[in-house]
């Protein structure tokens, strides 16, 4: 697995507990907001999604119930609980100073430039 | 690949779980293809936009390997893989009993190299209770294996001939002096002492590996800190001598105590039960409850097992009792306490 993927993997429970932050979905729209909120960056299948889901689900950050709509399946929504919250909060936090410091050392210096000269 | 046969294919991958959960888990994917069926962004045709809910799936074998690394359906088999080798090992301890004493190294070397094929085969099942569990229970008896060699820790051996658990296995004190505190071959003394230090190592690698997962760290410490709290306990309160000590290294392995013949089978019952649940149970809070339910059972044990006025005074025996629930308890504390906890799929 290369660096980006396993980058991407480890960033499947703050993405979706991002996206379940302002309401509650079920499996099949939470893929299509992650593909809309990065504009197709982040796909995810549902064979990486539905576990992720429920481990969030064991580990309390998420809870579940089913709903019934007329005509049609009833459908498995997720929501985040007040656990996940923290959880998401404090993982953007770090998430955040890792990102901003990983651009701050990957900008160019100068300093090859001027020392080849 | 049409969605039905991606269910049927997915309901196989699933054959482990219980029927009501199996059903649940189809379900939820039926209503994922019937949302993307629905959806006007996947296509115009119903066909096209079917064929694309199926490409953004994975396969079925994915979905259902990573459903199963979740809720370890078959929780079970591993329990069994625990409980039915200590069933066997009841059964050839009280054989031995009657049989010739030269039979006892052929048992030696074969628990040993049971305990650590039983070792690989949680690994290989990517089972942490089914590892740490025979770990454990090779690793504390390979100290009192030693121990009673008197070729680790301690300078020599209490015998009391008339205790029928150090007799069960020979026919007279006699041999026992012989077979187990001189008739151990240098190199099997060593092999051991390898064999341990591997144990010792994948045990602390499974902590370090598990270290936000507190149930598994309990678990895993359960009985190390029992073992130190063995040791400890009648030192620091009494300054006890290296004969307490033995008592201690030879009653602490919780698992392994449940096969000895003399607990009173109530606790031990209740310790199965506790334990088949721990492995079993998909709800984090009801595997909390089986653990502290465990620790009490192997507390009780230990404590009806070590319960002797003339070596331990009231107070260290209801420490050693209380000292496995104690550490479940704190386990359960931290975890609930945890200001942020970490979203992380293993």
């Amino acid at each position: 697995m290369s660096q980006l993927q396993q980058l991407r993997k480890g960033s499947t429970p703050l993405l979706i507990l991002s996206v379940l932050a302002d309401e509650k979905m079920y499996g099949y729209q939470i893929m299509r907001e992650l593909e809309q909120r990065s504009e197709g960056y982040f796909t995810m299948t549902a064979a990486l999604l539905y576990p992720a889901l429920h481990q969030l689900e064991k580990d309390g950050l998420l809870e579940s119930e089913w709903e019934e709509s007329p005509g049609k399946r009833r459908r498995k929504y997720y929501s985040i609980t007040n656990q996940g919250k923290k959880a998401l909060a404090g993982t953007r936090a770090d998430w955040q100073t890792f990102m901003t410091n990983l651009f701050k050392t990957l900008q160019p210096t100068g300093k090859v430039k001027e020392d080849s000269l | 690949m049409t969605p039905d046969e991606y269910l049927r294919s997915l309901k196989d991958q699933l054959n482990a779980f219980p029927p009501r959960e199996r059903a649940e888990l189809l379900e939820e994917i039926a209503s994922h293809f019937e949302s993307g069926e629905e959806d006007p962004h996947m296509g115009r045709e119903p066909e096209e936009r079917r064929q694309k809910t199926l490409a953004e799936m994975g396969s079925p074998e994915q979905l259902g390997q990573g459903l199963k690394k979740v809720h370890h359906p078959d929780g079970w088999i591993d329990y069994l893989l625990v409980i039915g080798p200590i069933l066997l090992d009841m059964a050839v301890v009280y054989s031995l009993h009657l049989a010739d004493p030269a039979g006892s190294q052929a048992f030696r070397i074969g628990f040993g190299l049971a305990c650590l094929c039983l070792v690989l085969i949680g690994l290989r099942r990517h089972s942490n209770l089914l590892v740490l569990t025979w770990i454990e229970i090779f690793a504390t008896w390979v100290i009192s294996l030693l121990a009673s060699l008197g070729q680790f820790l301690v300078p020599k051996v209490i015998l009391d001939p008339a205790d029928l658990r150090y007799t069960m296995v020979f026919t007279s004190p006699d041999a026992l002096q012989v077979r187990w505190f001189r008739g151990l071959p240098a190199g099997e003394g060593i092999f051991w002492l390898i064999m341990f230090a591997g144990a010792i190592y994948l045990l602390g690698w499974i902590i370090w590996r598990n270290r936000r997962d507190w149930l598994i760290v309990s678990y895993a410490l359960l009985e190390l800190i029992a073992l130190a709290g063995s040791y400890a306990v009648p030192l620091l309160l009494h300054q006890a001598g290296w004969d307490k000590m033995i008592e201690g290294v030879k009653f602490r392995s919780f698992p392994a105590m449940m096969v000895w013949m003399d607990l009173p089978i109530l606790f031990t019952l209740l310790g199965f039960v506790m334990w088949g649940m721990l492995f079993i149970a998909y709800k984090r809070p009801l595997r909390w409850a089986a653990l502290a339910g465990y620790a009490l059972s192997a507390g009780l044990q230990a404590g009806v097992y070590m319960y002797r006025p003339s070596v331990y005074a009231l107070p260290e025996y209801f420490q050693l009792l209380l000292l496995p629930l104690a550490i479940v308890v704190v386990g359960w504390s931290l975890e609930r306490s945890k200001k942020r906890p970490s979203p992380v799929i293993a």
